[in-house]
C-alpha cells in the first residue's frame, strides 16, 4: 500500500503515521497507468484557509499553490443534502416567488434532460462522457465561469484535482483550449449540440439542458479537428 | 423443553414481542425458539437487501405480512453511488408473489422499483394494503396507476422523496370509485399536476383518511376545496402556498384550516409567503410536527409562526430561521424533540442570514426534551459542543454537518475533537452520529472509548492515519454502520479489525487509501463479507498496491450477489481468482 508490500501481514500492528499520505499521493502521480491520481484526495492543504495544523504538518514541495481550493459546493456529494432537497432549494437569497418562477424551479433531479434549467433554482444538468457507461451530474449554477466548470468536470471524469498543489505539469483548461483529444459540448434549448464557450457565460447557464464530452474526432461542425495529441495525456 | 413449552404457549408468549432484535435474540435460544419464532414473525425487516436470499425469507416466515427492506448505502442519498449499483426490488416482490400471496405491506427504501414490480405487487397480494417507498427509482406514474387501480384495500400510498418517471397526472383517476380505505396518500415527490375533481372526488370518499401530502402544483386556489373534503386530517402536507388569493379566497381558506382540529403535522408550504403565516395560526397550537424546509419564508416572520406552537416535537426548518429564530423556539417550544435545520443555498457571505453555533447553543438550553439534532452550519466552536453537550445529556441522534471541509474551532483555530469528545462522553444514549470539521485521530480515539451505544457513524474529511479507524473499530461496540468518504487511511485499520466488521450491517469508504491487495485479503479473511469494488474508472491492471475508488462491504449469508453492473466487483474468495464478475446478462 504505502510503496512496500509488508504491511498486508496480518497481526502486524503498522498504523502509519500522516506524512505517508504525501508518500502515496506523489507515488500515485508517478506512477502512471491508468491510474492517475485517482487515490488522492482532497486534504486540508485544499483549503489553505483552514487546518493551519495540518497545513504546518505537510512537507514543503506543496506550498505555493496557486489555484484556489475548490468550493465546499464543487465537491461530490457535499454538504450532504439529499439530492431531492438539493433541487428544490433557491440558489440565491430567499424572495418571494411569483407563480411562473416556481414552476420554472420544478422538476430538476428527475427529468433534468427534458426540462430547461430553472433560471433561480439549482440547475443540475446531466454529464455524459463517451466511452464512459455512468453519467454523472453537475450543478451548473454552483459555477461562476467556464473554467470552473472545466475544472470540476476534470476533476469527475478524469480523476484529477483542480487544486493543483503537487502537479505543476497540469494545465486545467483542457477541456476548453482544443488541446486535448475530448471537448465539451452542450444540448441548448433547442436540442441543438453545441460547443462550450461560444457564448457569454450567464446565457449558456440560462440555456444548457445537459452537457457532453466527446472526443474530438467526433465533434465536426462543432470545433475544428485537432490533432490527437497523445503525449499531453495525463497519467 | 418441547413438553413444558408446548407450541401454543410459546406462540402466545411470542405475540407479546414486537420489535425485531428482540425476535432475533428469541430466534437464537433454541431451535424449537427458532421455529415458534419463525412461524409467528409478521413484520420482517431486512437491513440490507443483499445480506439475505428473498427466497430464504420468504420460507422462514410463512406468516409474513409486512416486509420492509432497504437497498442502496446512505450514501447514495449524496451522489455517492453511481447509477445502476443495484438494489433491485424485483427478486424480493417475485418471491413474495410466489410464496407469501397474503402479504400486506411493503416499505423499501433506497431501492430499484420497476413498473413491472408494481404491476406484479397489484397483481399478486390480494388484500395489500401499504406502499411505502422512500428515496426510491425506476418506476413511473403508470406503475402507482396499476396500484391505485387494483389494490382494493390500499390503505397507504406513499412516495417519500422517490425519483419517479413523471408521465402525468392520470394516475389519480384510477382509484376505483368504490375504493373507500385510503388512510395515507402521499405524493409530494412527483411533478406533474393532477386533476382537481379527480382528487375532490376521491377526498370525499375516503372518510378514513388521515394524511395527505400534496405535491406542489397544487395551487393554493384550491386547497381550500380539498380541506372541505377532508376536515379529519391527522397530517398535512399543502402545495405550493405562494400564489396570488383575493381577501375571499384568503378567508375561506382560513376558515378551512381553522377546520382542521385533528392536525398534529404539516408540511409541503412551497415558497410560504409572509403575508400567508396568519391563515396557519390556528392549526399552530396544535401542531406536534412542522417541516418549513421548503418554504423560502425569513425572519423576523418565522417567529409569529413558531411562537404559537408550543407543542411542537418535530421541526424542520431552513437555515434561513436564523440565530434569533432558534431563540424563538428555545422559549416556546418547550416539547422539541427533533430538530433539522438546513442549509438554504443562500449566499452567507452576500445576505444577512446569521445562523450561527449559537442557534443550536440556544435550542439545546431551552428545549429538554430534545434528543435529535441535524445541523448544517458554517462553522463551530468546541465551546458550543460542550455546552451542548452538557445541556443535552439525552441526545439519541447528532448530526453536525460543518459545510467547511476541515473547518477548526474558528475562535481557537484548534480541532473539533474536544467538542465531539464532550459530546459522546455525555451522550450516553448516542445511537447516531454525524462529524465534521477539523478532526484529529484523538476524536475518534474519544467517539472509541465512549460511544458505546453508538449505531450508525458517518465521516468525511477527517483523521490523520488508520489509527482512526481503528480506535472506532475497536471501540465503538454497538457499531452497525460506518460511512467514510475522503478520509486518509484505510489498510491496515481494516485488516486488523476485520472480524469486527462481521458484527455490523455495512462498511463504506469512498476516497480513502483502501488498496486492492488489502480488499482482497479482507475478503479472503472473512468468508461472510461481500467485499464490492465500485470503480466507475477502472485501471488496465491493478497491483496489489492501487488503490479502490470505493468500498463498500456488508455481511451476508447469501454470497456475492449476481446483478453487479460493470462498475462493481466483488472480491473473489479464493486468492487465484481475484475479483468475481458474477453477472447475469
Amino acid at each position: 500500500m504505502r510503496g512496500g508490500g509488508s504491511e498486508f501481514e496480518t497481526g502486524k500492528s503498522n498504523l502509519l503515521p500522516a506524512e505517508s499520505e504525501l508518500e502515496l499521493g506523489l507515488g500515485l502521480s508517478i506512477g502512471g497507468g491508468a491510474w492517475r491520481e485517482r487515490g488522492r484526495i482532497l486534504t486540508a492543504k485544499d483549503f489553505p484557509s483552514v487546518g493551519s495544523k495540518r497545513a504546518a504538518d505537510q512537507s514543503s514541495s506543496h506550498q505555493g499553490q496557486g489555484a484556489s481550493p475548490p468550493r465546499s459546493s464543487q465537491i461530490v456529494g457535499w454538504p450532504p443534502i439529499g439530492s431531492h432537497r438539493m433541487n428544490k432549494v433557491n440558489n440565491q437569497a430567499p424572495m418571494k416567488a411569483a407563480k411562473e418562477e416556481e414552476e420554472e424551479e420544478e422538476g430538476k433531479k428527475k427529468n433534468d434532460e427534458t426540462k430547461d434549467v430553472s433560471v433561480q433554482g439549482l440547475g443540475y444538468v446531466k454529464v455524459n462522457m463517451d466511452g464512459v457507461g455512468i453519467g454523472r451530474k453537475v450543478d451548473i449554477r454552483a459555477h461562476s465561469s467556464y473554467e470552473n466548470l472545466a475544472q470540476t468536470l476534470e476533476e469527475m471524469f478524469f480523476g484529477m484535482s483542480g487544486s493543483t498543489t503537487s502537479r505543476e505539469k497540469v494545465k486545467p483548461l483542457r477541456l476548453l483550449d482544443g488541446s486535448s483529444e475530448f471537448v465539451l459540448t452542450y444540448e441548448d434549448k433547442d436540442g441543438d449540440w453545441m460547443l462550450v464557450g461560444d457564448v457569454p457565460w450567464r446565457m449558456f447557464v440560462t440555456s444548457v439542458k445537459r452537457l457532453r464530452i466527446m472526443g474530438t474526432s467526433e465533434a465536426n461542425g462543432l470545433a475544428p479537428r485537432h490533432q490527437e495529441q497523445k503525449e499531453r495525456q495525463r497519467q | 423443553m418441547d413438553r413444558r413449552f408446548p407450541f401454543k404457549v410459546l406462540e402466545h408468549i411470542f405475540s407479546f414481542v414486537d420489535s425485531n432484535e428482540d425476535r432475533n435474540s428469541v430466534s437464537l435460544v433454541c431451535k424449537s425458539w427458532f421455529e415458534t419464532e419463525r412461524r409467528t414473525r409478521k413484520r420482517v425487516f431486512v437491513g440490507n437487501c443483499y445480506a439475505v436470499s428473498p427466497l430464504k425469507v420468504a420460507r422462514r416466515f410463512p406468516k409474513m405480512r409486512s416486509l420492509t427492506l432497504k437497498g442502496k448505502p446512505h450514501f447514495a442519498d449524496y451522489n455517492l453511488v453511481p447509477d445502476g449499483w443495484g438494489g433491485y426490488a424485483w427478486p424480493w416482490i417475485e418471491a413474495m408473489a410466489a410464496r407469501r400471496p397474503l402479504l400486506e405491506e411493503i416499505r423499501l427504501k433506497r431501492m430499484v422499483v420497476t413498473d413491472e414490480c408494481l404491476e406484479k405487487i397489484a397483481a399478486s397480494f390480494r388484500d395489500f394494503k401499504t406502499l411505502v417507498l422512500t428515496s426510491c427509482e425506476g418506476f413511473s406514474t403508470d406503475g402507482i396507476a396499476a396500484i391505485a387501480s387494483t389494490c382494493r384495500k390500499l390503505r397507504d400510498l406513499e412516495l417519500r422523496e422517490c425519483i419517479v418517471d413523471d408521465l402525468g397526472g392520470d394516475w389519480l383517476s384510477y382509484f376505483p370509485e368504490t375504493s373507500t380505505s385510503l388512510v395515507s396518500l402521499d405524493f409530494s415527490c412527483l411533478d406533474s399536476e393532477v386533476k382537481l375533481s379527480d382528487l375532490e372526488r376521491l377526498l370525499s370518499r375516503s372518510p378514513n383518511l388521515k394524511s395527505l401530502k400534496l405535491n406542489r402544483s397544487v395551487t393554493l386556489d384550491v386547497l381550500e376545496s380539498l380541506l372541505r373534503r377532508a376536515p379529519q386530517l391527522v397530517e398535512l402536507g399543502t402545495g405550493s402556498f405562494s400564489d396570488e388569493l383575493d381577501p375571499e379566497e384568503i378567508a375561506k381558506l382560513t376558515k378551512a384550516l381553522s377546520e382542521l382540529k385533528q392536525l398534529k403535522s404539516l408540511s409541503g408550504l412551497w415558497d410560504l409567503l409572509p403575508e400567508y403565516i396568519p391563515l396557519l395560526y390556528s392549526v399552530c397550537p396544535r401542531l406536534t410536527s412542522l417541516n418549513l424546509s421548503y418554504a423560502t419564508v425569513q425572519m423576523p416572520d418565522l417567529i409569529d409562526l413558531l411562537s404559537r406552537c408550543s407543542k411542537l416535537q418535530k421541526l424542520w426548518v431552513m437555515d434561513l430561521i436564523e440565530d434569533k429564530g432558534l431563540k424563538t423556539v428555545a422559549l416556546c417550544c418547550k416539547e422539541l424533540r427533533e430538530l433539522r435545520v438546513f442549509p438554504s443555498g443562500a449566499d452567507l457571505d452576500e445576505t444577512d442570514v446569521t445562523l450561527t453555533e449559537q442557534g443550536l447553543v440556544s435550542v439545546s438550553e431551552g428545549c429538554k426534551k430534545l434528543e435529535s439534532v441535524l445541523y448544517f452550519c458554517v462553522q463551530f466552536t468546541n465551546a458550543a459542543l460542550v455546552s451542548i453537550a452538557k445541556n443535552r445529556p439525552n441526545f439519541r441522534c447528532f448530526r453536525l454537518c460543518v459545510m467547511e471541509p476541515f473547518a477548526p474551532d474558528y475562535r481557537t483555530q484548534q480541532p473539533l475533537d474536544e467538542g465531539f469528545k464532550a459530546i459522546v462522553e455525555k451522550c450516553k444514549d448516542l445511537r447516531r452520529l454525524s462529524v465534521s470539521g477539523l478532526l484529529t485521530d484523538k476524536a475518534f480515539e474519544y467517539i472509541g472509548v465512549h460511544a458505546k451505544k453508538l449505531r450508525m457513524l458517518s465521516i468525511a474529511f477527517a483523521g490523520d492515519s488508520d489509527l482512526m479507524l481503528h480506535h472506532l473499530l475497536s471501540g465503538c461496540q454497538s457499531l452497525k454502520k460506518l460511512e467514510i468518504r475522503d478520509c486518509p487511511f484505510g489498510d491496515t485499520a481494516l485488516l486488523e479489525n476485520a472480524a469486527k466488521l462481521e458484527t455490523m450491517r455495512s462498511l463504506w469508504m469512498s476516497s480513502c487509501f483502501v488498496s486492492f491487495g488489502a480488499c482482497k485479503q479482507l475478503s479472503q479473511k472473512m468468508p461472510r463479507l461481500n467485499v464490492e469494488v465500485i470503480d466507475e474508472h477502472p485501471p488496465k491492471t491493478r497491483p496489489d498496491s492501487s488503490p479502490v475508488e470505493r468500498i463498500y462491504i456488508y455481511r451476508t449469508v447469501a454470497g456475492p450477489r449476481l446483478d453487479t453492473p460493470e462498475f462493481v466487483w466483488t472480491i473473489h474468495k479464493s486468492p487465484e481468482v481475484g475479483v468475481s464478475r458474477l453477472s447475469i446478462r
